[in-house]
């Protein structure tokens, strides 16, 4: 027996040896855009950098040789690894890479899945400093998926600009890089539409809060890339008849949320953020900045074009998935752009209207005498809590009986069917959220379905609809659902304006399509931990556009005190958006739960999670890896411009934040 | 007059909307974790410093004379603290009519404006010198607002007010209209300056944005002392002003 065992250790030892890469970061210059060179920073030469690929329950390496003439880093994206390999310097003591120097980062792999690596270091990695990274299950893994083929879909953004520049650009003018303001004649096209009257109402109150609707991404002039390769290349994907594909897309862009459609296939989603779910079918996904999903598909021998377009609709890329070389593919219509909706605005519409005065109830939820709240989890008691900071004046812009984000709509006033808010269907079928503390009550129907599941963003068509259908990709509640904050609305969501734009920012999906919505992703694998958290972390997601100046909780990075989480902790965090434009926030080290309505033992595991403009996403999280961890936006300007906070995992005996050797200690997940 | 200049000043910043509040300041237990994390250096999230420059330039022709105007401002700094500098002027044939520059510490106080203070330096009609306070930001309604107060050495005192705003024909063709305005809280008899508003300068400019940072322009202007001070300049057998047709160049960098 000992010696069956001790073999046994001896074949483990030699399978978990170490797989060794090489990766060579350098300044060069490429011809990214056929005919035009570019100085980019390239990971062996070539930008994206190689794919690395492992295989979980092994101890990777990575020997990271740093040729520019500044500091760098690689941080490993998603990976569960000790916070002194996580590759963000300034945290867990390590300091970056120095020019000329070689930097060893092990990787003891407990996980498996779709990830990818990238540049923590100023504004390196737009430069071209990201790539893919694979991990394989062990053998005999319940989540190993029988497929014929894998191919890397790496979508990333190139610019002509330097990165420094571009955030100079930004904080000159907030407004650069958006040419698609509205305009006078757009003013007169909307007043033949709605009314001048109305139509003035409405310019009037986003000149007021001094805010444009159509604000919808930051930074422009991108070139999207397919695998390092932009429409001009014509990036192709390579399958053969009748097989099963795994598509592995990963969202390595700056700034850019996308779009991604497949025409003609289905596409299954089998992972996100490298997590195993529940198969969705969808036909078309919004994948955030730094998301992966995995894709499974059954192409048949023909070529489907791959179409890809950033959210504000100024970007696209085209890529031909197809059995052989020389088949044409032909992009899609582009999509309508967007004006956003008065009422999108959310936390952000009350902070601007309370200008000089106290804060409103919805902040004071979040208002805080330290940076974190803390507070009884209970939700129950949330509009309580919020009550005695609700004068009249509160009350009567409806800012004092906030819904609790994750509670089912209310009910629908005759006013709010006159204004169209009750027409659309309600959110998919999912919808009746379920708490932890739900759960814990039986409440919850067991999510588990053999058959894959449809995407339900896209609410129905009916009657007397609106031309575009409210597209609801579960980035979050709205926390004044329903609430008639007295705001001049031209129209509703999905309708179009005088000159053909979509209001919402969630738009251009049409009706009958199968959407990803956040509510669908259901864990393949039961969650482990499934307690009712002991106690809410609120971050407030805001900011200053129009000086471009990024915060969490109203502080810039480094302006505050961390986050302090002990170890083994379970708590909710609720990211507060009150901002106009959508954040993927970036948590790493962990994964924590989305709160998506889904059982507590199912919700899916995310390392991002978008927050739509005005909304107000939480996630529950086990706090089990010690160490000192990035909490951020991972769109790249707001990260630098402040949008990052300190999170700190420390055992209750070591408080002052130093590592816990409690972390060797816990198995895989 | 003094005190209405300051309660001017005060009441401001309550146009603007109130920033996030200042930063937590950190409590002693976090000190040693802060002490830490302030090696953002590594990172290259430190707060970087930043410049921008923007200049107008544009030349007409007045009374057969050609009239060039220039204004220029910048500043260099972080987030929320910058040094800014502005000057402007104007030459008539040959003569400089007008030259000033300021000096200025600017803080961002509210989100959506800057609190400055510093100085101002005439170099024409005469030297002299003048202590500075004002606000500067984006007021409701998109509308660009200046409002400062120039406490003279030699004993005059003026508010000036600026406002501008931008109307989109298309997404870069811009008609600006702007007004701006001196309040002259006592005579400057030594400037031929009547108390009361002394000059209003309103118009509006038609640019073409070929980038963000080079928009060529023509503008129409009504340049024109008021008052006392129209009063003074006829008496002097001077024109007090009226209607230019401008045409010059916009950048910033």
């Amino acid at each position: 027996m000992r010696l069956t065992a001790f073999l046994l250790v001896l074949a483990t030892a030699a399978s978990v040896q170490a797989r060794t890469y090489d990766l060579t970061i350098e300044r060069q210059v490429r011809e990214i855009e056929p005919g035009r060179k570019a100085s980019v920073i390239t990971l062996n030469g070539s930008v994206p950098g190689p794919v690395l690929r492992f295989t979980e329950g092994e101890t990777g390496e990575v020997r990271i040789t740093n040729r520019l003439k500044e500091k760098t880093s690689i941080h490993w994206h998603g990976l569960l690894i000790p916070g002194e390999n996580d590759g963000s310097p300034g945290f867990n003591g390590f300091t970056g890479i120095e020019p000329g120097a070689t930097f060893t980062a092990t990787l003891p792999l407990r996980q498996s899945g779709t990830y990818w690596y990238h540049a923590h270091s100023a504004t390196q990695e737009q430069a071209g400093q990201y790539g893919a990274l694979i991990i394989d299950p062990k053998a005999g893994s319940d989540i190993a998926l029988k497929v014929d083929r894998e191919q890397v879909v790496l979508l990333s953004e190139h610019t002509r600009e330097t990165p420094e520049r571009i955030l100079r650009n930004l904080k000159g003018d907030a407004g650069y890089y958006n040419f698609s303001k509205r305009t006078t004649p757009e003013l007169i096209a909307d007043a033949r539409k709605f009314g001048l009257k109305a139509t003035l109402a409405d310019r009037a109150a986003w000149g007021r809060m001094r805010m444009d609707p159509t604000d919808i991404a930051d930074v422009g002039n991108y070139t999207l890339l397919v695998n390092g390769e932009p429409s001009a290349r014509n990036p192709s994907l390579r399958f053969t008849p009748g097989e099963t594909v795994r598509l592995r897309f990963v969202n390595g862009s700056a700034m850019s949320f996308m779009d991604v459609r497949l025409p003609g296939l289905t596409m299954t989603i089998v992972a996100a953020d490298g997590r195993a779910v529940q198969p969705v079918e969808v036909d078309e996904f919004r994948i955030g900045v730094a998301e992966t999903y995995d894709v499974v598909v059954r192409p048949k021998d023909q070529a489907y074009p791959l179409w890809v377009e950033t959210l504000d609709r100024k970007a696209s890329v085209l890529a031909s998935f197809a059995p052989r070389a020389g088949m044409a593919v032909t992009a899609p219509a582009p999509r309508p752009r967007q004006v956003l909706l008065m009422s999108e605005m959310g936390h952000a519409m009350g902070g601007m209207k309370m200008a000089g005065a106290a804060p409103m109830a919805g902040h004071d939820m979040a208002a805080m005498d330290d940076a974190t709240l803390t507070r009884a989890a209970a939700r129950q008691a949330l509009p309580a809590t919020a009550a005695p900071a609700c004068t009249a004046e509160h009350a009567a812009m409806g800012h004092c009986t906030m819904t609790p984000p994750a509670a089912p709509a209310p009910a629908c006033t005759p006013e709010h069917a006159a204004m169209g808010h009750c027409t659309a269907a309600p959110p998919p079928p999912a919808a009746p959220a379920c708490t932890p503390e739900h759960a814990a009550m039986g409440h919850c129907t067991p999510a588990a379905q053999s058959q894959p599941r449809s995407g339900t963003a896209v609410a129905a068509k009916v009657a007397g609809g609106t031309p575009f259908p409210r597209v609801d990709y579960g980035y979050g509640n709205d926390p004044m659902a329903g609430h008639d904050m007295g705001m001049p609305a031209l129209a509703r969501e999905g309708d179009t304006d005088g000159s053909g734009r979509v209001f919402g920012w969630a738009s251009g999906a049409p009706y009958g399509s199968r959407v990803l919505s956040m509510r669908d992703l259901v864990a393949l694998r039961p969650q482990a931990d499934t307690r009712a958290p002991t106690r809410e972390i609120v971050v407030k997601v805001s900011g200053n556009m129009e000086r471009y100046i990024w915060t969490l909780n109203g502080a810039k990075f480094g302006e505050a005190p961390p986050i302090r989480v002990a170890f083994n902790e379970r708590v909710r965090v609720t990211f507060v958006n009150e901002t106009m434009m959508a954040h993927p926030m970036h948590l790493h080290g962990m994964f924590f739960q989305v709160e998506n309505g889904q059982p507590i033992d199912r919700m899916p595991d995310k390392n991002v999670i978008a927050v739509a403009p005005g909304r107000t996403q939480s996630v529950l999280l086990t706090a089990d890896e010690a160490g000192e961890w990035p909490i951020h936006c991972h769109l790249l300007y707001h990260m630098e411009s402040g949008m990052m906070q300190k999170l700190v995992v420390a055992s209750v005996d070591n408080r002052d934040g130093t590592p816990a050797a409690a972390h060797a200690g816990h198995g895989s997940h | 007059m003094r005190a209405l200049a300051l309660a001017l000043l005060v009441a401001a910043p309550a146009f603007a909307q109130p920033s996030d509040g200042p930063a937590v300041a950190p409590a002693p237990a976090d000190k040693a974790v802060m002490d830490r994390q302030v090696d953002m250096g590594a990172m290259g999230h430190h707060e970087r410093t930043y410049t921008y420059n923007r200049i107008e330039l544009d030349y007409a022709r007045d009374d057969g004379a050609g009239l060039l105007n220039w204004d220029a401002e910048g500043w260099v700094g972080g987030d929320r603290d910058k040094f800014w500098y502005k000057a402007e002027g104007e030459r008539a044939g040959r003569k400089v009519e007008q030259a000033e520059f300021q000096a200025l510490y600017s803080r961002n106080a509210y989100s959506f404006f800057d609190v400055q203070g510093g100085v101002r330096y005439d170099l024409e009609p005469d030297r002299r010198g003048y202590a500075v306070v004002g606000v500067q930001g984006l007021s409701p309604y998109l509308l660009e607002t200046e409002l400062h107060a120039f406490i003279g050495f030699e004993g005059d005192v003026s508010i000036r007010f600026k406002q501008s705003f931008d109307l989109l024909v298309t997404n870069r063709l811009i008609v600006s209209p702007m007004v701006e305005t001196d309040l002259y809280l006592n005579d400057a008899a030594d400037r031929r300056v009547a108390s009361g508003f002394s000059r209003v300068e309103t118009g509006a400019a038609l640019r073409y944005e070929f980038s963000r940072k080079f928009a060529p322009y023509v503008a129409a202007v009504y340049d024109r002392k008021l008052g006392g001070t129209a009063r003074l300049a006829r008496a002097d057998g001077d024109d007090p002003g009226g209607w230019t047709i401008r045409a010059g160049v916009r950048a910033w960098f």
